[in-house]
């Protein structure tokens, strides 16, 4: 029943995941009666996920931190801030002094993605802190898609998205956005849009192994061995060579090392492949065939693509495949998004960079390589318990759980306890904040502003939302990019005042625009601009300036029908900035403005996938992972909206997997690699292929000094105990968290032991 | 309906008309397609509005006109994920007695909030579980049957116990029972037939539905029943859903039944039936009819079959009009009827050879089973009319008005009934086991009998769908952990060893869940030999051979 006229209605684009949906958040006080998609809402248009609905008990959760917490003698005490910043000064000053700031590391987790602050502040404490060793949940996940489009365009967040809503022709591979809402490729409701392009006449090919909800929908699902998606692109790659079916168009004088492309793919054909990838060569050949003859199509990978031992070269050749037959940058085929904040790849020189270098130092124990400044979070373990000079002795964390999102999850958590400071910008003392000495929390997404900041870089139509906090913060409450910039302050021994700190990030910002001389402001005082950012602070200041010195821009006047913040405010449902249009050559960055098709970090890989084929498939179960539509990664577990129902950390098998090893659906099942072991009830499912077995990733909430009450009481199990994160992509250093064998085998149950008897 | 992240799915356990509903409705405006639910649901009811098979589209009216002058959405309730009920490991066995709907969704609770100590065996006196499901829904119903996939995931814990064939009263007492167990939780069901309590109701030809039922389902304490189908027109006196499954079984092809899981003895008997007419006699108007709108609407469905009713049935009288109006089930219910009442009038006679037709008569009541030879040749019915009375309620007059039919096959469908459990306490009035929200309880001083719980139709009477014992299991299991909390639960004078022992003892025949496995696959790979979904083994014998002949599923996979 409506509670009449105390109800009101806030919009707030949903900060969970990449899809950036529209909310309609109905309000008595501050008490959410309920969430609803906003129809008017200019992207998403009322679509919403069952995810979206419960910010409102992500809000009321009771174990959500609302103050900061300091452990003393074991256990954590409710502080003021002043008390926790004074707190965070004595753990990490004195090792800041000696060893120095590299015995530092610091982990952002996926949700700072899907945060205004998040995106912005992390840079003030960072450069307090001095260290090197940045550790992010991207490299567990997207790092090969990065590296190739740092390695083909020049830089790594240039990502060519599929135009879903133009697109003739779909190849979606290693993906399920039936489920996962999608990913490296923001669209709202890809569902529905999915169902528009089969309805409108186009066409959907799903390659994997696994017979998803996606591949139902399609009009051909192709299931090749797990992993072996690198050799069915390099074998489709063949095909277009092989016969003649290479049309790059207007895209030929952009680009270049087509000749050494084909050269590498002359001995992928289809026929030698199909033993290794599963494929019939005539199913590559077709599909390679019908793929070219279109004249809008796209080809489309994600996480079955990056997060897996060829990673790098299946990312690039999906781009590979969009370019030589002319998709790339094309109408229905796959584009790149002109975002309304600006990005690298709309600031400097149009057309052309300074391309990009990796490697500029590397971690102590394995010797991974930086790459965009980030080192690989699966050594993260190892540099914290591997003895010796150099070793870690402080952590600093914000909105992450790699505890259970890292490979060799259970040695992370062993190692964790041996650190001397742990920081954690978090609202919950979960399985990995459990070990930190000090929890900042920041307050929940509805006492929050957005903009998407991030995903406006690859979103599917070019779009522009500020959505106000739906609640103030409650008393003696700081908002996230308080806590960063004082955070800053404690760390760096200045004191100085959020505002102060604030203020030297904005002049700094604006003055590097000033001096970029593609910028609209190139030459104009940074004070003349600050002037008319006032009384603006805070993350609403800096997004201001991003908007109007942004390719849609008023420019500080120059264009005065341009975006500005006010005019964002003025349209709470978002403002539609058009559909992605062609934007080749001034998007690339590459150091000659040329695409480079044939990168000789990822041509050099190949001899490590030609290895492979050699030795051929693998044999026994490969463990995949699972996206479900009610789980967000490692959180979002405490809801209990969410968490009601069946069980759902399953390990999915195929019936004849599963009868041979005795187990059915309901049974417990004993999970080994050489990492590790887990227990995990089974599902018996002829979604599986042969083979295959998958768990969901982001599970088992089993601490016992964690506050999680409600997913303690569905723990589930961590495929990620299981994953070894010395098993690597080699050119990315991304772990291999999809395709790695695994025995499976019954544990004993009482029903056989009756039949024993 | 707890997994719907938006509220759309209504009558709620907390909302009116939860349980008398028939069916659970989705709210179209409400609704985000997340799917969610669909995975959820244990009988695969629930389909996208654009992928509902033709022979359902009618729901999509029906969902939609549910919420038609409802209020508007009401704020998200809140949901809980239950923490076990008791803490950490502390033991608790219970037994449950009976593996109908109602005993398994009583089992599955337990496992999932009784705590790491909890451990559950299930009794059924048949060698096969599931009760009704496999004895009692219709053949023709496999979605309904469903359920049975959410039980069969639970057998996979470690934690619980199937024990098949051994009966409480034959092979065990309930004392013994108590005596093993800190709880005992009966779901013996309701096993017997209302009776009309008219004369002629003995002769020959005239059958308790619930037999006939249980007959073409293959239970083994009916399969060698002997039912006459040599005549033309079977007659059922009820219109609920059981008259509705024994006159879609009666009428159906048997080439359409060969496809199901029905009795094979079943098969061959209905195959040479004469039978072309069934008769449902209600005594109240059209709108009052028992069955459920689902599946009075698929009745449309029937190939081959009429279905008919005469208009003057469907005449209201003025409290009925409103009492109509107001109800949106009974509108949805007589609406059907009235889409019924236009096919053709029915002939006095048995239809011809070539079609069969279903004919439904409201406001008459069988006076007497008129027979020859001590066999059924008629039913005698009284016409009835509907007095409307001051308060806007109705009641049921005779006419006087007498009229025979003429038939050899009478099958008596009042419904079922509650029967005794040994020594336990029982509410004769109501034919269930008296109690207080699943606590047995003595009557006369209303004291609750020490670890006695009762769950399902033995609790509550028979009434209501499968997934209505969901919530009626969480009931009981709740005042169980409450009672063990609390400790009014003693300890059990003997443990898990004991109770096996004895049992090796008593019942030496006793099958394990491996076991019902085993004459699982049995019947499936029987059935998948001649295309069926399975060939039901009927008799004890067969069904313990099986029970003890190992089988791999391995075999019809490949």
């Amino acid at each position: 029943v409506s509670s009449g006229s105390h109800e009101r209605v806030a919009l707030r684009t949903c900060p969970l995941c990449e899809a950036t949906c529209g909310l309609s958040i109905a309000l008595s006080g501050d008490r959410v009666l309920r969430i609803t998609g906003d129809e008017q809402d200019v992207f998403s248009k009322g679509y919403l996920c069952p995810k979206g609905t419960t910010l409102g008990d992500l809000h009321t959760d009771p174990d959500r931190l609302r103050g900061p917490v300091v452990k003393r003698n074991g256990v954590f005490v409710p502080v003021g801030w002043d008390e926790a910043f004074s707190e965070v000064a004595r753990l990490f000053r004195p090792l800041l002094a000696d060893p120095g700031p590299d015995c530092i590391g610091v982990y952002l987790g996926n949700p700072i993605g899907h945060n205004l602050s998040g995106l912005i502040y992390p840079r003030v404490f960072l450069k307090a802190l001095r260290s090197r060793n940045l550790y992010t949940a991207s490299t567990l996940d997207q790092r090969p898609k990065d590296l190739s489009n740092a390695l083909l365009y020049g830089e790594r967040y240039t990502l060519a998205v599929p135009d879903i809503d133009r697109t003739q022709f779909m190849v979606v591979l290693g993906a399920n956005p039936m489920v996962s809402n999608g990913s490296l490729a923001t669209a709202p409701g890809w569902p529905r849009r999915l169902k528009a392009l089969v309805a409108r006449g186009g066409r959907l090919v799903v390659i994997d192994p696994v017979r998803t909800l996606t591949a139902e929908l399609a009009h051909q699902h192709i299931a090749p061995r797990v992993g072996t998606d690198a050799a069915l692109l390099l074998a489709m790659v063949h095909v277009l060579f092989d016969e003649g079916l290479v049309r790059m168009g207007r895209l030929t004088d952009h680009v270049h090392g087509v000749e050494e492309l084909q050269e590498l793919a002359q001995p992928f054909n289809p026929e030698r492949l199909a033993a290794y990838t599963g494929v019939a060569c005539e199913t590559v050949r077709t599909l390679t065939r019908a793929f070219a003859a279109s004249s809008a199509a796209c080809i489309y990978g994600r996480i079955g693509t990056t997060a897996t031992r060829f990673g790098s070269i299946s990312s690039w050749l999906i781009d590979a495949i969009n370019v030589l037959t002319g998709n790339l940058d094309r109408i229905g085929g796959a584009m790149f998004p002109m975002p309304a904040t600006g990005s690298a790849n709309t600031r400097g020189r149009p057309g052309q960079g300074r391309g990009f270098v990796m490697g500029r130092h590397h971690t102590r124990v394995r010797r991974a390589p930086e790459l965009f400044g980030e080192l690989p979070t699966s050594c993260l373990a190892e540099e914290i318990d591997t003895p010796g000079s150099g070793r870690y002795r402080g952590l600093l964390l914000v909105g992450g759980n790699p505890v259970v999102s890292a490979p060799s999850s259970a040695r992370l958590d062993a190692a964790l306890p041996g650190l001397d400071a742990i920081v954690a910008i978090d609202p919950y003392i979960n399985d990995t904040t459990r070990h930190a000495h000090v929890i900042l929390p920041p307050p929940s997404p509805l006492q929050r502003s957005h903009y998407d900041l991030h995903f406006t870089q690859w979103s599917v139509q070019n779009v522009a939302k500020y959505s106000p906090a739906p609640l103030p913060l409650e008393p003696g409450q700081l908002d996230e990019w308080q806590i960063m910039c004082r955070l800053a302050s404690a760390v760096d021994g200045s004191n100085q005042s959020v505002g102060r700190v604030d203020e030297r990030l904005v002049e700094s910002i604006v003055r590097a625009g000033v001096q970029d001389e593609s910028s609209v402001v190139f030459g104009v005082s940074v004070d003349r601009i600050l002037e008319q950012l006032a009384p603006r602070t805070g993350p609403e200041r800096i997004l201001d300036y991003m908007l109007r010195v942004g390719p849609y821009g008023d420019g500080f006047g120059q264009t005065p029908s341009g975006l500005t913040l006010e005019k964002l405010q003025q349209n709470p449902h978002g403002i539609d900035l058009g559909p992605m249009e062609p934007r080749l050559p001034e998007v690339l960055r590459s150091g000659d403005g040329k695409i480079h098709l044939a990168p000789s970090l990822l041509m050099q890989d190949v001899g490590r996938l030609r290895l492979d084929i050699d030795v051929g498939p693998a044999t026994g179960l490969q463990l995949v992972g699972r996206r479900h539509v009610r789980s967000n990664n490692s959180w979002m577990h405490n809801i209990p909206s969410l968490m009601t129902g069946k069980e759902r950390c399953t390990l999915m098998m195929h019936p004849v997997d599963a009868q041979e090893r005795d187990l059915q659906t309901g049974a417990t099942a004993c999970v080994t690699t050489t990492t590790g072991e887990i227990q995990v009830v089974v599902q018996v499912s002829d979604r599986m292929a042969r083979g295959v077995v998958s768990l969901p990733h982001g599970w088992l909430h089993d601490g016992l000094d964690t506050r999680l009450s409600t997913a303690r009481l569905r723990p589930g199990a961590n495929s990620n105990r299981l994953a070894d994160g010395q098993a690597v992509d080699r050119p990315s250093w991304t772990s291999v968290l999809n395709g790695f064998p695994v025995e499976v085998h019954a544990l004993t149950t009482q029903s056989q032991k009756a039949t024993q008897k | 309906m707890e997994v719907c992240p938006v509220d759309c799915i209504h009558p709620a356990p907390d909302e009116n008309g939860f349980r008398s509903a028939e069916m659970l409705y989705i709210d179209p405006a409400v609704c985000i397609d997340c799917g969610v639910c669909v995975a959820e649901c244990p009988v695969d009811a629930i389909y996208p509005a654009d992928e509902l098979p033709e022979s359902m589209r009618g729901y999509q009216k029906i969902n939609a006109d549910f919420f038609i002058g409802k209020p508007p959405t009401r704020p998200f309730p809140l949901r809980t994920v239950s923490p076990p009920g008791l803490p950490g490991a502390a033991p608790l066995r219970v037994a449950v007695v009976g593996s109908g709907p109602a005993g398994c969704y009583a089992a599955l609770n337990l496992l999932q909030v009784g705590g790491a100590g909890c451990e559950v065996d299930i009794y059924d006196k048949l060698p096969t579980p599931w009760g009704l499901v496999r004895s009692g829904v219709a053949p023709d119903h496999p979605g309904t049957k469903g359920v049975t996939r959410l039980f069969a995931e639970m057998a996979g814990n470690r934690r619980l116990r199937f024990l098949l064939n051994v009966e409480v009263g034959l092979h065990l007492s309930t004392d013994e029972l108590a005596s093993h167990y800190h709880a005992v939780i009966y779901a013996t069901g309701a096993p017997l037939a209302r009776s009309l309590g008219i004369q002629g109701e003995d002769l020959a030809g005239s059958h308790a539905a619930t037999e006939f039922v249980a007959w073409y389902n293959g239970h083994p304490d009916f399969a060698d029943r002997v039912f006459d189908l040599s005549g033309t027109r079977a007659v059922v006196i009820g219109n609920g859903n059981v008259a509705l499954d024994i006159a879609r079984v009666l009428l159906a092809d048997p080439a359409a039944l060969r496809k199901t899981d029905i009795a094979s003895h079943a098969l061959q008997a209905l195959c040479g039936s004469s039978i072309r007419e069934v008769v449902l006699v209600g005594r109240r108007s059209a709108m009052h009819a028992a069955c459920t709108t689902p599946e009075l609407l698929a009745l449309g469905q029937l190939q081959g079959v009429a279905v008919t009713l005469s208009p003057a049935d469907l005449v209201l009288s003025k409290a009925e009009q409103a009492h109509l109006e107001k109800s949106h089930v009974l509108r949805a219910k007589y609406e059907i009827f009235r889409h019924y009442a236009v096919q053709p009038l029915p002939a006095a006679q048995p239809p011809s050879v070539s079609d069969k037709r279903l004919t439904f008569r409201f406001l008459e009541s069988p006076i007497q089973l008129l027979g020859e030879a001590r066999s059924v040749h008629g039913v005698l019915l009284g016409r009835n009319r509907v007095i409307d009375d001051a308060s806007g309620s109705t009641t049921i007059q005779p006419t006087g008005a007498e009229q025979t039919l003429e038939t050899g096959f009478v099958l008596r469908s009042l419904g079922y009934r509650g029967a005794p459990v040994c020594n336990l306490p029982f509410d004769r009035q109501r034919d269930v086991i008296a109690n207080r929200s699943g606590r047995v309880t003595n009557p006369a001083t209303g004291e609750p009998v020490p670890g006695a719980y009762v769950v399902g139709w033995i609790k509550r009477g028979p009434s209501g769908v499968i997934g209505t014992n969901k919530h009626c299991a969480r009931e009981t299991v709740a005042a169980l952990l409450e009672d063990a909390r609390s400790g009014a639960l003693g300890r059990p004078a003997f443990g898990s060893h004991d109770i096996d022992a004895l049992l090796a003892l008593r019942q030496p025949e006793q099958v394990s869940w491996e076991g019902w496995r085993n004459i699982d696959r049995s019947e499936q790979f029987d059935g998948a030999q001649s295309g069926r979904p399975r060939v039901k083994l009927t008799s004890r014998t067969a069904l313990l051979k099986a029970a003890a002949t190992q089988r791999h599923e391995v075999e019809f996979a490949q």
